[in-house]
């Protein structure tokens, strides 16, 4: 049992480090439940390393750099400053309370100071209490025979493969690097040889599906690589995800049974939810994304306002759960069953206690994970889960919902998930609620449907220069249409299209800039002008 | 022919513990730190020594490399800022690439703040070197690229320390570009009567060094010129200065020297300055006694420290600037040598006659019937204005126990010097800081008192602190061979602590561009041509290595992790991170 609160504090080597100094210099005591990490400009510190510290056990987080108008790199600070205030917001969401980090500026002649600041907030945080994460709590990485990963390959049907070359030649990534192909991979395994799990085409594979939705022979290439990852894991080989790993961190925090979040702060005052009913909306990770994600404006959480709004106007007050977990959809897409088992168990236990017949997801993800993986862990699952494509494709479809002419003469294109489309075959209810849009017309891609390219990153791995060119191909692909807005049905593929959007680009801007709209943004979009129509 | 040591095997540590004399040893357990450390994961070797830092102590680390090939290198001691440069030589001489070296800091975060808690400090310090083992384990050996240093200094202040400055650097053949914000050169000393000890004319000292100046044709001297804008970093300083009010001139230059003086503080209302024109201060005391004390001044009061040595200001004035005191005794015995020989009398709170000179000069005032009276902060003196000008003083001396009166003709208010205007906007400009103080912060009192942390640049004489005018000239004269230094090798080496790109994980977003200050990143089209395709072209980041300062900020803003910061990467802080404390 911790009796003091352990602190982490970064300090920025030209301030505070030099202040922390002083305050030895003069020999002046403070707490000794202090550890520092020096960092060149307390604008290094990364959310990453702040969520790491909490993960670890730590009670508190101290980010500590030289007053606004001195920093030695002149504008780290303000960087600092930003970080800190965005992952306060993560803290807050995730129950752990925004006090647990604290930004300073301490100088370098500023030695009481500093031992002021930490006597003062040893203080705030034995008030807190503990962090309820404890380091105990950490994946244990358990260890596995062999490297290899011939008993996976039983699995997946692999020995069906017949060599055509198909999945390769579909294949996004083999498109941009001929070195990844599906095909090869396949071959090695059969012939015997030792394809180990640190393969990296393991870990760059997109899990889209193309390959074995184009496969004549039925070789399950997505549960393949799926499976590897998770015996990879158990021998310690991860691949870290892109934004550092926060997002896995995120889902990793919140499988923790101690965690109780606070994530219902974006309800709008005029929305009805209620404690029991029918219909619970399972909101997934998008008030995390909100924060993480409010630079390229994706506008996560717009789709979780929606989604609300559209469901109190045919007269449904939705169930939202007070700690909703994350589905664990990336982190059993990464292998990490232990975590994923956890989320899945606890999230299907609060839906039970809800006692809901049927739950609406607008992800495309949390739509596969919950109805596809959830019951290999808890069984068949005793509530109906729908997309919320399908959601809405009812509703208007029973006449209970009235759009209105607001993208009179637009041209849309729908990109299909690979979550929803071919993963779970769902390709016409968005499309319907699409159609229903007054004054539209829908256009197609030629990739479309089952042929759908991928928006570039699953799982948040491999974001890279691949990823870039795909999602410049799609968006150009879209933008040939003649479509001005191109409508996803995934808030995973909004975020990644808005970021290739956002921020310099290697081809013209014209080209490739579509408006990308989520689903229910839209339909929403096409209530409201109804709605103050009424009022005149 | 150095051997270079294997540094891509497996990790080798050799842990060096100090005990500093007592200032660890004293409260830290070192045999226990000892113990725990050769625990720890890739350790090879651990020993402790009584100072680290002596000749004898860094020849045992070199000893050790050799004798248990070792490739990384943990000293846990004291502060990385004052002997980090030392030990990663060390580290060199015995072939080791310096940047496979690390600091724990058991002292100035641990022995010297946990001095009664020596079991808590004790485990303190096992967990700080667990920390450094953590990230050593990952160190990777950098490379570091040297860059050219242009032979012209920038001196910033023509007063007394900038012209001698200019003048040392000036005869060893460096051009020096001497700029000054005024219209004419000389700084405080322009408005001085005589100096002390020797009570020589001020004029004297400062027309000879402008003689020196305005003859020496390496300086070329810019008086009405304030500047603008710094821009660049040692050996290359780029300066944007404004002369005139219109002039644009633009320096190129290896080192700059800050000579910005000071001024002294006006105390208004305080003791009826500004209201009563017969309260002023010393400074203003020097002109009258220049120009002629007038003959109806028959007692003249001085208060010491007058808006020093109290509780902080805005700009901290709890110190005490020196030469007050000085100031005071000088012009006392000056008052008595003038016609009117008035009565003198000095309110103190501590006389600061340091030394043998100051001592002297305290008897011959004492001497010539100079009076001092001792009085205290908490019972300051009161100054009541009579009718006509004259000013009554109430002060309490402390010796005799009683209020005593004072009526006087003049009253000279003694003040400290402090940072002006022009100094404090020259810090951001600059990027060097300022003390609590206002003055501007040198690097370590010690080891860099005339240095400023940011390579490259020097300070001297009163910008750094309230100094005489013999100090002054010693600084002037230390800043300018610090900056010969850089200067007459001709090339200095940068740090290796740079950002670097993964272009496979570059998605060309530009985020790192955006956050860069030093416009040290640019994007670049590129086209891969992987056969048969030609790809899609991609941007990505490219860092100009020498340019770059290594603060990271790019390295928070990329998505992806593709730019990453050298010897603080992502890893190796996680690695710190996951060891800070023990489950």
């Amino acid at each position: 049992m911790k009796d003091k609160p352990e602190i982490l504090a970064f300090l920025c080597n030209w301030c505070s480090y030099a202040g922390a100094d002083l305050a030895g210099t003069s020999r002046i005591s403070y707490p000794a439940n202090v550890r520092s990490i020096r960092v060149m400009c307390s604008g290094r510190v990364e959310p990453s390393f702040i969520l790491n510290a909490f993960i670890n056990g730590m009670d508190g987080v101290l980010v500590s750099g030289c007053h606004p108008g001195d920093c030695h790199y002149i504008s780290g600070n303000l960087n600092a400053e930003k970080n800190v205030e965005s992952t306060k917001k993560i803290l807050d969401l995730l129950g752990l309370g925004a006090q647990r980090l604290r930004l300073e500026w301490v100088s370098a002649s500023e030695g009481q100071r500093f031992a002021n600041i930490i006597t003062d907030f040893t203080s705030t945080l034995k008030r807190m209490g503990p962090n309820p994460l404890q380091k105990t709590d950490r994946l244990k990485a358990a260890s596995a025979e062999s490297d290899t990963i011939s008993e996976v390959i039983e699995s997946s049907n692999i020995r069906l493969c017949l060599e055509c070359g198909k999945c390769s030649s579909s294949c996004p990534i083999t498109r941009m690097n001929p070195d990844f192909s599906p095909r090869m991979t396949v071959k090695r395994v059969l012939s015997g040889a030792e394809v180990s799990v640190d393969d990296p085409g393991i870990w760059t594979c997109l899990t889209c599906g193309l390959c074995q939705e184009r496969c004549p022979s039925d070789v399950h290439y997505v549960d393949f690589v799926r499976a590897c990852r998770e015996k990879a894991r158990l021998m310690g080989i991860t691949e870290t995800c892109s934004h550092k790993d926060v997002l896995l961190d995120l889902q990793r925090i919140m499988a923790n049974p101690k965690i109780t979040q606070r994530r219902l702060g974006w309800l709008p005052k005029k929305a009805k939810v209620s404690e029991s009913g029918d219909i619970l909306y399972f909101v997934g990770c998008l008030p995390y994304f909100d924060v993480l994600f409010n630079d390229i404006k994706a506008d996560s959480i717009e789709t979780a306002k929606s989604v609300v709004k559209i469901m109190n106007k045919v007269g449904i007050e939705p169930v939202l759960l007070r700690n909703e977990r994350c589905c664990g959809h990336d982190l059993y897409f990464t292998g990490d069953m232990e975590n994923f088992e956890k989320l899945a168990r606890m999230n299907v236990e609060a839906i039970k206690q809800a006692k809901v017949k049927k739950v609406v997801t607008s992800c495309a993800e949390c739509y596969r994970t919950m109805k596809l993986d959830y019951p290999k862990i808890v069984g068949d699952l005793d509530f109906d889960v729908v997309h919320v494509s399908e959601f809405l494709s009812d509703i208007i479809e029973k006449e209970k919902l009235e759009l209105t002419e607001v993208f009179k003469d637009k041209k849309l294109v729908y990109h299909d998930p690979c979550r929803l489309g071919r993963h779970m075959n769902i390709y016409d209810p968005p499309r319907s609620v699409i159609k229903n849009i007054p004054e539209t017309d829908l256009l197609e891609m030629e990739r479309n449907r089952e042929n759908s390219l991928c928006c570039g990153v699953s799982s948040w791995l491999s974001c890279g220069k691949l990823s870039k060119q795909i999602q410049i191909d799609r968006l150009t692909e879209a933008k040939a249409t003649g479509a001005e807005l191109l409508v996803t049905a995934c808030p995973k593929c909004q975020i990644h299209l808005k970021c290739a959007i956002n921020g310099e680009l290697p081809v013209k801007r014209s080209k490739i800039n579509v408006k990308v709209y989520d689903l229910p943004v839209l339909v929403e979009k096409a209530l409201n002008e109804k709605t103050s129509k009424r009022r005149k | 022919m150095r051997k270079k040591l294997s540094q891509k095997a497996k990790p080798r540590i050799g842990v060096f513990i100090c005990y500093c004399g007592i200032n660890i040893g004293g409260i830290v357990d070192i045999p226990k730190v000892v113990k725990y450390a050769k625990k720890l994961r890739g350790v090879a070797y651990v020993e402790s020594n009584l100072y680290t830092c002596s000749s004898e102590g860094t020849s045992k680390i070199t000893e050790k490399i050799k004798e248990h090939n070792l490739n990384r290198v943990v000293v846990a001691s004291c502060t990385p800022r004052t002997h980090e440069p030392l030990f990663r030589e060390t580290c060199e001489e015995a072939g080791l690439n310096k940047y496979l070296f690390e600091m724990a800091n058991i002292r100035e975060h641990c022995s010297w703040v946990h001095m009664k808690e020596a079991k808590n400090a004790t485990e303190k310090a096992k967990d700080i070197v667990r920390m450094t083992v953590a990230k050593a384990r990952l160190l990777k050996p950098q490379e570091e690229t040297e860059v050219n240093v242009t032979p012209t200094t920038l001196i910033i202040g023509a007063g007394i320390s900038g012209m001698l400055a200019a003048l040392c650097l000036a005869r060893q053949g460096f051009e020096v570009n001497l700029v000054e914000k005024e219209a004419e050169v000389g700084g405080m000393l322009l408005k001085l009567n005589k100096l002390y000890p020797t009570n020589e004319d001020a004029s004297q000292i400062l027309n000879s060094a402008i003689r020196a100046v305005k003859a020496n044709d390496k300086i070329n001297l810019h008086t009405s010129t304030i500047i603008q804008e710094v821009q660049g970093y040692i050996g290359n300083f780029e300066v944007t200065a404004l002369k005139n009010g219109k002039e644009t001139i633009l320096f190129n230059v290896g080192t700059i020297i800050v000579a910005t003086g000071a001024e002294e503080f006006k105390p208004t209302e305080m003791y009826n300055y500004g209201e009563n024109k017969n309260v002023i201060t010393q400074l203003e005391l020097e002109q009258l006694l220049k120009t002629g004390l007038p003959e109806n001044i028959k007692k003249v009061v001085m208060i010491q420290c007058v808006g020093a040595m109290e509780t902080p200001y805005p700009w901290g004035r709890e110190y005490c600037s020196r030469i007050c005191c000085a100031v005071a005794l000088k012009n006392a015995s000056l008052l008595k040598e003038t016609k009117s020989n008035p009565d003198v009398y000095i309110l103190y709170r501590q006389l600061q006659a340091y030394g043998r000179e100051y001592e002297n000069y305290y008897l011959k005032a004492q001497e010539k019937n100079v009076k001092f009276i001792n009085y205290l902060p908490k019972k300051s003196p009161t100054v009541k204005s009579e009718p006509g000008g004259r000013l009554k003083v109430n002060v309490y001396n402390t010796l005799i126990g009683d209020d005593i009166s004072l009526d006087c003709d003049l009253l000279v208010l003694s003040t400290p010097l402090v940072q002006h205007e022009a100094g404090k906007s020259l810090s951001p400009i600059l990027k060097v800081p300022l003390g609590a103080d206002g003055f501007f912060l040198e690097a370590h009192v010690k080891l860099k008192p005339v240095d400023f942390a940011t390579d490259g640049i020097y300070v001297c004489g009163t910008a750094h602190s309230p100094k005489a005018v013999d100090e002054s000239i010693i600084q002037a004269h230390a800043a300018a061979s610090s900056a010969a230094i850089p200067m007459s090798k001709g090339r200095v080496r940068s740090e290796a602590i740079t950002a670097g790109v993964n272009e496979d994980f570059c998605r060309g977003c530009g985020k790192c561009k955006e956050v860069c200050e030093y416009n040290a990143i640019t994007l670049e089209k590129k086209v891969f041509e992987v056969e048969p395709f030609i790809c899609a072209p991609i941007l990505v980041a490219s860092v100009n290595e020498i340019v770059c300062k290594g603060c990271g900020s790019c390295a928070v803003a990329c998505p992806t992790g593709a730019i990453a910061m050298k010897h603080f990467t992502d890893k190796q802080i996680l690695a710190e991170i996951e060891a800070a404390y023990r489950s």
